[in-house]
């Protein structure tokens, strides 16, 4: 790790690579022939629900697993064979994992103390990091002396101390009430970008993962889900699954239908949806999948129950059987109120479509348009459908 | 509810006096002028303190005892951490087996155990020796520091060892350094739990004294019951005060209750 | 990085790692598993070896004798010895239940301390750490003829003469209880600790609803520990020898003793080794019993 260099390694190897990683574990955490790569310098977080195998692959980078097959990889060496310490790495657990019967400063040093470096050096190093982490106040306390949040600094500066290839993260904010994570975050993320460390971070957080990562991954059942960068993974999801990881989504079953260049949508009610995005191998008249984001779905209210009027909302009606519009960037439908919950800054609409089917929108808590029972006006964007083939 | 309170401390009250009173009664009675078996004494005296210092018998066997304590001591703290390690580290298969047998010396009857020692350095040759002697006090003693290392192995978190090795740390610098340092304060309250055992040992140990060698408890039973020697009185009240002085310290230091529960 | 520098030519050894722990991860746990297989190899020669040889040389009545069942037969026969065992049990059986009524008192009073509690446990329980041998010798001027207990009898107007309470039954059950109690004492506060609320509820709600909660909840619950508390002190009041050697005098004596006389005076170590083993088996027997009367009582409840 050079500081300010994470940039300019792009051409060097990759920081970590997985090739065909599998390891059997009972059922929970096992990996499945897991391919991976983070590049030198990159904030990569890996997500997933619990017993997804992220922690398992985390404890086979750092060598506290053995892969039962497949190689790893650091910095293009490979490293699969060696164990834990011959790996040069730092790991930041979730429970801090901080030496007790040792002082800040000893903890900080540990790392050095075993590589058995000059202690004039440990000195500088040990003193550069607890600054780092602005604790330099506290390096005669222990760790039980200290708050949540110093510990997982301490924690923070031991692994940062050994200057590792890189470092890693197990879900280390998870024990942290909600302001310090946040506090946390950010100060994680500034040291990445002022050190240029390598930042593999495990978490079942989203939000924190989105706001973290340069590119990040979500793993199923042991297998490798979607890689991408955060945008990549909310805008783009590859499956179902991912678009309701990422703040959850309508999924409706129904019949795809192809218009031109792209593909509509229809549910057994009747309506119809146009879909800005289309994913896997798809029928014309086939089964698919339609994931709608609620954040995108905005609610009018309707007028005499019925269909708006024209030039009402953004999106024009066109004619449907159902009443409700349909057009290439979007549609219109009709919808009744079933119930409504206030979640501070948003509210959710939990919706019956006039077709019979069920659709939850998020709206900003000041862009609200009914109670329930009120008959609402749904319009839905292209860009908030995406159509999945049946494989998917 | 005021008389449920008042018969709960009248009951410990006495309780605590039934429990304390023996061990108290030893420090007056040894400052009892004449015999210590009556109360109130006619004066007080300190003679007993001097003769204590000039007696050479019961010198000896303090020195003898020290000695066998403290190997048995060292000898089963050894064993407690290698088969608390080894079982709980090494995955030595029959854990159940293997605890038990180690928990057998508390188990059994004590005569039982103190026939077997006869029998066995008996045929070695060794009675009358101070190293039979050590080794029957280190099998009777090992089970005290076998659970306390058990009971500071459970209470150890795995993630510290793994914090060791990922930042550079040998299995065995790793030992050393993150492991070793979390038991320690198991094995000092399991070492002093054997120290003090082994000082009080009397039926096994009866079994393997010789002519020259009388461990210190024996030597007090024979002041007590055969000599009728009152020195032994300034023994005990120096005896109680060490030990109430050591069990203080090492609940101070060590929090020794913990290791007390079951 | 040093880690950065991996020459290619060195790297990637191609040895597949397939199934398995790792090679350093196997050698620490070889190293753990090799001191406790020393251990265990030192205490098969000097514990469990010679205890199986005292249960061999019972069926050797005498040093002259072949192999056979006449040690038992002759403690069997003989009206001494089984009075002896009717003693020891009767002493024991007393012992443990006085053991049991005041441990569990004690116990209680600790766990439902909301101040202080570690003190009143290391009191209660802490005599186990100083000798007994001078815990006994305690009790010999406590109950000596003109000791603290007789005065304060007669001072009370209780007693006109000083009562024989020295090498009576009575002192070895002083005995045994005050030997027996801090075992009684811990196991029962361990099972109370676990169902702490319910102690520390019926603590503060004193009275008939206090008691009630007491008998309803909290007793059975610690039902667990009183039952290892009273095997344990079953076992350790069966087999004492120091007591009864120094405060309960001859004609107080229990199977252990017998035992030491055997050797002692008779030079009968086969004998010694049959009321050695008949001890072992009466203990191994009611410890049995408490193990089946807790799994029922477990699965009762």
């Amino acid at each position: 790790m050079t500081e300010g260099g994470a940039r300019s390694t792009a051409g060097r190897a990759p920081a970590i690579r997985l090739e065909h990683v599998t390891k059997h574990y009972g059922s929970v955490g096992a990996l499945r022939g897991l391919t991976l790569e983070v590049e030198q310098g990159e904030f990569f977080s890996l997500l997933g629900p619990s017993g997804c195998g992220k922690t398992t692959t985390l404890r086979v980078i750092a060598g506290l697993l053995e892969p039962d097959a497949g190689r790893v990889y650091l910095g293009g060496r490979d490293v699969t064979d060696l164990p834990p310490y011959r790996r040069n790495l730092g790991l930041v657990f979730q429970n801090y994992a901080l030496f007790p019967h040792m002082t800040v400063w000893d903890n900080v040093a540990y790392g050095l103390r075993a590589r058995r470096m000059p202690e004039a050096e440990i000195k500088a190093r040990v003193g550069k990091y607890l600054e780092l982490v602005g604790l330099s106040a506290m390096a005669r306390r222990r760790p039980r002396e200290l708050s949540g949040g110093q510990q997982q600094r301490v924690a923070l500066a031991r692994s940062l101390a050994v200057e590792p290839v890189v470092l890693l993260f197990d879900e280390p904010l998870s024990n942290l009430d909600a302001q310090l994570r946040e506090q946390m975050q950010v100060e994680i993320r500034q040291l990445q970008r002022e050190l240029g460390f390598t930042a593999f971070y495990v978490t079942h957080d989203q939000q924190e993962a989105l706001m973290l990562s340069d590119r990040l991954a979500v793993l199923r059942d042991g297998r490798l889900e979607q890689a991408g960068t955060p945008e990549e993974l909310y805008d783009a999801p590859a499956s179902p699954f991912i678009a309701g990881f990422f703040g959850g989504t309508n999924l409706l079953e129904g019949t795809a239908f192809r218009d031109g260049s792209g593909w509509r949508f229809k549910t057994p009610g009747g309506s119809v949806f146009a879909a800005g995005r289309a994913v896997g191998p798809l029928e014309d008249g086939g089964a698919g999948r339609l994931s709608v984001r609620p954040q995108r779905i905005k609610v009018l209210p309707a007028q005499d129950g019925h269909a708006p009027a024209a030039g009402e909302g953004p999106l024009p009606p066109a004619g449907s059987a159902m009443g409700a519009g349909a057009r290439r960037d979007g549609v219109v439908l009709a919808a009744v109120v079933e119930e409504r919950l206030y979640l501070g800054d948003q509210l959710e609409y939990r919706l019956r479509l006039a077709s019979g089917e069920r659709l939850t929108a998020r709206v900003p808590a000041d862009a609200g348009a009914g109670l329930p029972g009120d008959a609402v006006t749904v319009t839905v964007p292209a860009a908030a459908c995406t159509l999945f083939g049946p494989e998917v | 509810m005021k008389a449920g309170r008042l018969l709960t401390w009248a009951f410990a009250v006495l309780a605590y006096a039934f429990i304390l009173a023996p061990i108290v009664i030893i420090i007056p009675a040894s400052f009892a002028d004449g015999a210590a078996f009556v109360f109130p004494p006619r004066g007080l005296t300190t003679a007993w303190y001097v003769r204590l210092l000039r007696d050479p018998q019961l010198g000896g066997s303090l020195l003898v005892s020290l000695g066998i304590g403290l190997a048995a001591a060292a000898g089963a703290v050894v064993l407690g951490a290698a088969i608390g390690l080894g079982i709980e580290r090494g995955r030595i298969p029959g854990r159940a087996l293997w605890l038990n047998l180690f928990l057998g010396p508390l188990v059994l009857p004590l005569i039982l155990t103190g026939l077997a020692m006869l029998m066995f350095f008996s045929s070695l040759g060794w009675i009358g020796s101070t190293r039979a002697i050590i080794l029957a006090h280190i099998v009777l003693t090992a089970p005290y520091a076998v659970r306390t290392v058990l009971a500071s192995l459970a209470g150890l978190d795995p993630t510290l060892e793994e914090a060791a090795w990922v930042h550079g740390a040998s299995p065995w610098y790793a030992f050393k350094t993150a492991v070793f340092p979390q038991i320690r304060p198991g094995l000092v309250a399991g070492g002093l739990f054997a120290f003090l055992v082994s000082l009080d040992e009397y039926t096994v140990t009866v079994f393997l004294t010789g002519p020259g060698l009388v461990t210190l408890p024996i030597r007090i039973f024979q002041y007590i019951t055969l000599h009728v020697d009152p020195t032994v009185s300034a023994l005990a009240s120096v005896m109680v005060v060490v030990s109430a002085v050591l069990v203080i310290a090492a609940e101070r230091k060590l929090g020794l209750h913990r290791y007390l529960e079951l | 990085m040093g880690a950065l520098a991996g020459d290619k030519s060195m790297a990637a050894p191609a040895r597949a790692s397939n199934r398995g722990e790792a090679r350093w991860r196997r050698r620490q746990r070889r190293v753990y598993a090799a001191a406790g297989l020393a251990s265990l190899a030192f205490f098969i020669a000097f514990f469990a070896w010679p205890v199986g040889a005292v249960l061999i040389n019972s069926f050797r009545p005498s040093p002259a004798g072949g192999f056979g069942l006449g040690g038992y037969a002759r403690f069997l026969t003989d009206p001494f010895y089984l009075q002896a065992t009717q003693r020891t049990l009767a002493i024991a059986a007393l012992s443990t239940a006085v053991t049991v009524v005041v441990g569990y008192g004690i116990a209680l009073f600790v766990a439902t301390r909301v101040r202080g509690r570690s003190v009143w446990l290391m009191m209660a329980v802490a005599p186990m750490l100083v000798s007994l041998v001078l815990r006994l010798y305690g009790w010999m001027i406590l109950l000596s003829e003109r000791g603290p207990v007789n005065r304060l009898l007669a001072a009370l107007g209780i007693i006109e003469q000083p009562l024989p309470l020295l090498f009576s039954r009575l002192a070895v059950v002083v005995g045994i209880v005050h030997y027996c109690l801090p075992f009684m004492v811990l196991t029962v506060y361990s099972a109370l600790r676990r169902i702490e609320p319910a102690v520390q509820e019926a603590a503060w709600t004193l009275g008939a609803n206090g008691w009630y909660a007491f008998r309803t909840i909290v007793l059975p619950l610690s039902m667990p520990g009183v039952i290892a508390g009273t095997s344990i002190t079953f076992a350790l009041s069966a087999s004492t020898f120091v007591v009864p050697l120094m405060i309960g005098g001859p004609r107080e004596r229990m199977l252990s003793n017998y035992v030491h006389l055997a050797v002692e005076r008779l030079g009968d170590w086969g004998f010694a080794a049959v009321i050695a083993v008949l001890m072992l088996a009466m203990v191994v027997l009611v410890l049995g019993l408490a193990n089946g009367l807790a799994r029922r009582w477990e699965a009762a409840q």
